[in-house]
């Protein structure tokens, strides 16, 4: 008796598999063969991915990208410029290099994907670029910064409209050691790549130059929040200006804790700092503060007011940050290359490592692997709450010093 | 079902293994292929059935089924693995997913020597998984070393490690057992990253991927004429370590080792009572997940060709355990099915990148509320007597059961 | 000040950050033997609650016009009392449902409590992924010149040393904390005698609740902001901490931070390029303690009975 209703039960649920499996396996069979349909000659929509960390620690700096990045489809596509629609497929890598791996893979099984941009951790980038390689899709990088990620046997698909670490710290550099004479110097890094980068860019820079020195290096894990210990150790050293190889967070806490214990010394540091929200963390203490910025600033470029503009017209929930500008230049670019070759990824690989392109971060032209050429950089101070650029700064003007 | 069983007969039991897998097959193959809602709709009717089945007591039925008929088992669940490439080889990403679900499961099998078993929490699965991966990976960087050898250097390392981990467990359990193994994990991720020998944060990068001879894993597998994408490759190795690994592990389940792991799992102080060394079963049970592990992770490593630190955190540890806890815990067939469901559903969630891991934190506090015991809880071991083949006519005599469960 | 004593101040301060949170582990293990994971994110929890009745405040006038102390207080006391909601919640949740089942159910439920805290704040909190700055409720001017001796830094060890006393006396002074301690010592007896043990489980989570909320306010003081996930480093330091010092004793949690703190802190300022491996030599302590002695600086050798 047991026996037979079990029977009946396990009938029951055999009926119940075999209907979803119907369902789902024919449902699944029409959505297959719907795109065979479409000839493949005028396509209606063509796809291109973007990656970064829409999750986890860096989600700061993925969104405002893959904001500015739609911002700038959108509005190609508003303009009516192209024969088909341009559709954005978003991949989050959450900053671990196998999320990033999958997700890549995800773009690149889409047989409507014609071109990516991504990634504004480098090791997530050394991690998906064999799949793009391997899928011979065009790549733009907008905003991971290690060296190597732009080689000759990643060229000519790998393409980065953001400077190199090393190609950032020569224009501080220049300014901070040669121009101020600041020559004892502490590092105080992050221990992810872009940190050690910065770390060894740094210490390159200064051993180029004769009488600077550097007197410690310290390396700090990114999330940390204490940063007392190693700043007392520093005020014993006197040095005569900190360099930070970080990003924005680390770096107001660490200007903020400088400023309590006494540190008075300025603080320089790279692109990584440079926005808003270092300047609403460390508060007061941020006056004074120099870090360079790629290209020149927004505000003096054509397209730049339109830009800030633009992104508060679409009411994106977060700020563009330092690497929404890259991102919507990449966007650009992959745009001027479509409208130039039309939707054929072997054609796009070549339009796009021959561009020349107009954008909101000047000029971009990539050279033999791919790398971009434009580091003119502009030098910013933080003046009563705002990043300045030096030159119209009352720094510059001798109405104000920096402290000693 | 066994009145089922007897009227179908004993020469049609095969054929009722061989539909039964074949429907299992097709329900993955929809949660794989299909779209968001398909998919996890594929998802929601596997764990429901699950329950169901396990319910109305025919889980054990089932299990009783497969294990006198075992030939048909393996041989239409190799075919199935075989076959299951061609189905999906339109998208490597579909590929990619299996790929990662069979190298989870072998990982979660070696964790289920510990938690499962022995009921020693290890957070530092992923710790494991990690080491496996640096070795090959470095082993293949710096001296060139083939990655066929990689793999048995792996294990080697990993076990090790595994020992090291091991060790202090031997004087705590419970609470502290999981803050050392916590500890463990987070040090071996501070270390990878401050250490530039292996590559700090940069991780390495261009890994070699396995070949034999000159032909890579790395180009596309034509199969009868059928292109498939390159991950089949690793699909086909990952799936045979797979099922060598279940093997082994049902093989320990089911033997002296497995019911030591037990005892003490229950009581340390009964297993010492009744001659068992709690320390040498806790360091087996360590370094036999350990070995597990390291294998998964060899293959991992060249199979992205990258790995960095961020792969082997304490996230991936979590990950791991709740394969474990979804699957079943002390059940090599539930910890096989945890995995493979929880790999599917975190790789379909990346439609809701913002929610993934707050849905991930709500399905394993869901598991633990509503279903601790896991989706195919632990069975009782049945031993039989020398007289497996009388059994299955006679039913009855001729069949001694020793039950031992929780 | 010497470089030295500065450094023992930034240890002393770490620490008591460190204490709250292992306080918070050792109460709720003493009440109900087992460990809460996700003390590190009701902690954060309760800093986001201050920040936001702050940012309410600021924004709808709320209690515009009261003098800065008084709405410190007010923000402070709504945000300690979200957390105590959201510790008693937690209770319900994540430990009941698991009396009497194996010790890792309730550990593995927390942690995933934890994640399911620390995500809901960042998804739903305006912009809740990025760090916000924390308030500056507390007095910043320095004492006598030296940086370090700032007012908010003392007040800080000042504010954990009263909670902490505070504490002590309701736990060894009053009916309702002795019958805390009955229940932490045998939980049958307690009830034969009379005592409720829900209910004082819940005060339990109650107060515990209002320590970690307040943890939570002066660890964002202390670093002046407050980001989603900083609850799960904070927790596990925390735990840490009660475990060194001893599981389920007071004092015990104290002096359980101030050597993690103080090794931390030491590291990064006397070994050259140290404050990387900050943490690792931390948990190193950690693995030693476990390895030569489990139980802790200050807690009880546990003999098993048979």
């Amino acid at each position: 008796m047991v026996a037979s209703r079990k029977t009946v039960r396990l009938t029951g649920l055999l009926i119940v598999v075999a209907l979803f499996l119907g369902f789902s396996l024919t449902g699944c069979g029409r959505d297959s063969a719907a795109p065979k349909d479409t000839a493949p000659q005028t396509p209606k929509v063509v796809k291109i991915g973007f990656i970064g960390p829409l999750t986890g620690p860096n989600a700061y700096q993925g969104t405002g990208a893959r904001n500015a990045f739609n911002l700038a489809i959108k509005m190609a596509n508003e303009s009516g410029e192209f024969p088909f629609k341009i559709e954005v497929i978003e991949m989050d890598d959450a900053s671990t290099p196998a999320t990033g791996v999958s997700g890549a893979l995800k773009i690149t099984s889409d047989p409507d994907v014609v071109a990516a941009s991504g990634h504004w951790n480098s090791p997530v980038a050394e991690a998906t670029i064999p799949v793009f390689k391997q899928a011979g899709i065009p790549f733009i990088i907008w905003g991971a910064i290690s060296p190597t990620l732009t080689t000759a046997e990643n060229y000519p698909i790998v393409t980065r409209v953001c400077p190199t670490s090393v190609q950032e710290n020569i224009p501080l550099a220049n300014f901070a050691i040669d121009q101020m004479g600041l020559k004892k110097w502490v590092i105080i890094s992050d221990t992810s790549v872009y940190g050690k980068n910065n770390t060894a860019a740094w210490k390159d820079e200064v051993g180029k130059r004769a009488g600077a020195e550097i007197l410690s290096v310290d390396e700090i894990q990114v999330g940390q929040t204490d940063f007392r210990p190693i700043l007392t150790k520093i005020k014993s050293l006197n040095p005569d200006a900190v360099y930070f190889g970080g990003v924005v967070m680390e770096g107001a806490l660490i200007k903020q804790q400088m400023a309590e214990l006494g540190i008075t010394v300025p603080m320089a540091a790279i692109s990584g700092i440079g926005s808003e929200k270092y300047i609403e963390v460390a508060g007061a203490n941020a006056e004074g503060t120099i870090s360079s910025k790629p290209g020149k600033s927004i505000d003096k470029l054509p397209g730049g007011a339109q830009f800030v503009a633009e992104y508060e017209k679409a009411g994106f929930k977060e700020p563009f940050g330092v690497y929404g500008p890259y991102a919507y230049d990449a966007a650009g670019i992959i745009l001027a290359a479509l409208k130039q070759v039309g939707p054929d990824k072997d054609k796009l690989i070549d339009a796009i490592s021959k561009i020349e392109y107009q954008g909101l971060l000047g000029t971009t032209k990539f050279n033999s692997v791919g790398q971009t050429t434009n580091a003119i950089a502009t030098i910013l101070v933080v003046q009563d709450g705002k990043w300045v650029p030096w030159d119209d700064s009352e720094y510059a003007t001798g109405k104000r010093s920096l402290p000693k | 079902m066994s009145r089922l069983i007897t009227r179908l007969g004993q020469k049609r039991e095969p054929l009722l293994v061989a539909a039964i897998n074949a429907v299992s097959a097709a329900l993955i193959y929809v949660a794989v292929t299909g779209r968001f809602y398909v998919s996890m709709s594929a998802v929601a009717l596997i764990v429901t059935s699950l329950i169901y089945l396990e319910r109305v007591g025919l889980v054990d039925e089932l299990f009783r089924l497969y294990s006198s008929n075992r030939r048909a088992a393996l041989l239409t669940l190799s075919v199935i693995l075989f076959l299951f490439p061609f189905t999906i080889r339109k998208s490597p990403y579909l590929v990619h997913i299996a790929v990662m679900a069979c190298l989870y499961a072998i990982t979660a099998m070696g964790l289920n020597f510990q938690m499962g078993s022995t009921d020693m929490t290890n957070f530092a699965g992923g710790a494991f998984f990690g080491m496996g991966a640096y070795t090959s990976a470095l082993l293949n960087m710096k001296t060139g070393i083939s990655p066929w050898l990689g793999i048995p250097a792996a294990l080697v390392m990993t076990v090790l490690l595994a020992y090291l981990i091991g060790l202090p467990t031997l004087r705590t359990k419970g609470y502290y057992l999981s803050l050392v193994t916590i500890a463990m994990q987070t040090m071996f991720t501070l270390l990878i990253i401050n250490t530039d020998w292996v590559g700090g944060p940069n991780g390495v990068a261009g890994i070699t991927p396995f070949s034999l001879g000159s032909y890579s894993f790395r180009s596309p597998l034509w199969l009868f004429g059928y292109r498939l994408p390159y991950q089949a490759h690793y699909f086909y190795l990952s799936a045979v370590v797979l099922l060598c690994a279940g093997y082994v592990a049902s093989r320990l389940h089911t033997s002296r080792v497995g019911l030591c792991w037990n005892t003490i799992g229950e009581d340390e102080i009964a297993a010492r009572c009744q001659g068992i060394n709690p320390a040498s079963a806790k360091l087996l049970a360590f370094c036999a997940g350990g070995a597990f592990a390291g294998v998964a992770g060899a293959i991992y490593a060249h199979y992205i060709s990258f790995i960095g630190p961020e792969d082997f955190d304490f996230t991936k540890s979590l990950m791991i355990i709740c394969m474990v806890i979804l699957g079943g815990m002390d059940n090599v067939t539930g910890v096989t099915v945890g995995a493979v469901l929880l790999t599917l559903i975190d790789e379909k969630l990346r439609d809701f990148t913002d929610y993934r891991m707050l849905l991930y934190g709500v399905i394993l506090l869901t598991v633990l509320l509503l279903r601790p015991e896991g989706l195919i809880p632990k069975r009782v071991r049945r031993y039989e007597l020398l007289l497996g083949r009388t059994w299955r006519t006679e039913r009855g005599p001729g069949r001694h059961e020793t039950g031992y469960q929780a | 000040m010497s470089v030295f004593t500065e450094q023992v101040m930034n240890a002393l301060l770490l620490g008591s950050c460190y204490t709250l949170a292992a306080i918070g582990y050792s109460l709720f293990f003493g009440v109900i033997d087992t460990v809460i994971f996700c003390v590190g994110d009701i902690a954060i929890f309760g800093a986001f609650g201050v920040l936001a009745f702050y940012s309410l405040a600021v924004a709808g006038g709320l209690l515009a016009g009261l003098p800065m102390w008084l709405l410190a207080l007010a923000v402070v006391l709504g945000g300690t009392m979200l957390c105590a909601l959201l510790s008693v919640a937690t209770h319900r949740v994540g430990v009941k449902p698991f009396e009497g089942r194996p010790s890792l159910m309730p550990l593995l439920s927390t942690i995933a409590l934890g994640v399911v805290i620390r995500e809901l704040i960042g998804l739903f909190y305006p912009q809740g992924r990025n760090p916000h700055v924390f308030p500056r409720l507390l007095p910043t001017g320095a004492v006598l010149n030296t940086a370090t001796l700032s007012y908010r830094n003392i007040i800080i060890l000042g504010v954990t040393l009263i909670l902490l006393t505070l504490l002590f006396l309701f736990v060894n002074r009053t009916k309702t904390g002795k019958s805390m301690q009955a229940i932490s010592q045998n939980k049958e007896a307690a009830c034969m005698i009379g005592i409720n043990p829900g209910a004082i489980v819940t005060l339990t989570f109650v107060i515990g609740g209002f320590l970690l909320g307040i943890g939570g306010f002066l660890i964002g003081s202390y670093y002046s902001i407050v980001r989603f996930d900083m609850g799960a480093l904070y927790g596990l330091k925390g735990f840490s901490a009660a475990v060194v010092g001893g599981l389920g004793n007071t004092y015990g949690a104290i002096v359980g931070s101030m050597l993690i703190a103080f090794v931390e802190v030491f590291v990064s300022g006397y070994i050259p390029g140290g404050t990387a491996y900050a943490s690792v030599f931390a948990f190193l302590v950690v693995v030693a303690f476990m390895i030569y002695k489990p139980e802790g600086i200050l807690g009880e050798k546990t003999v098993e009975k048979v």
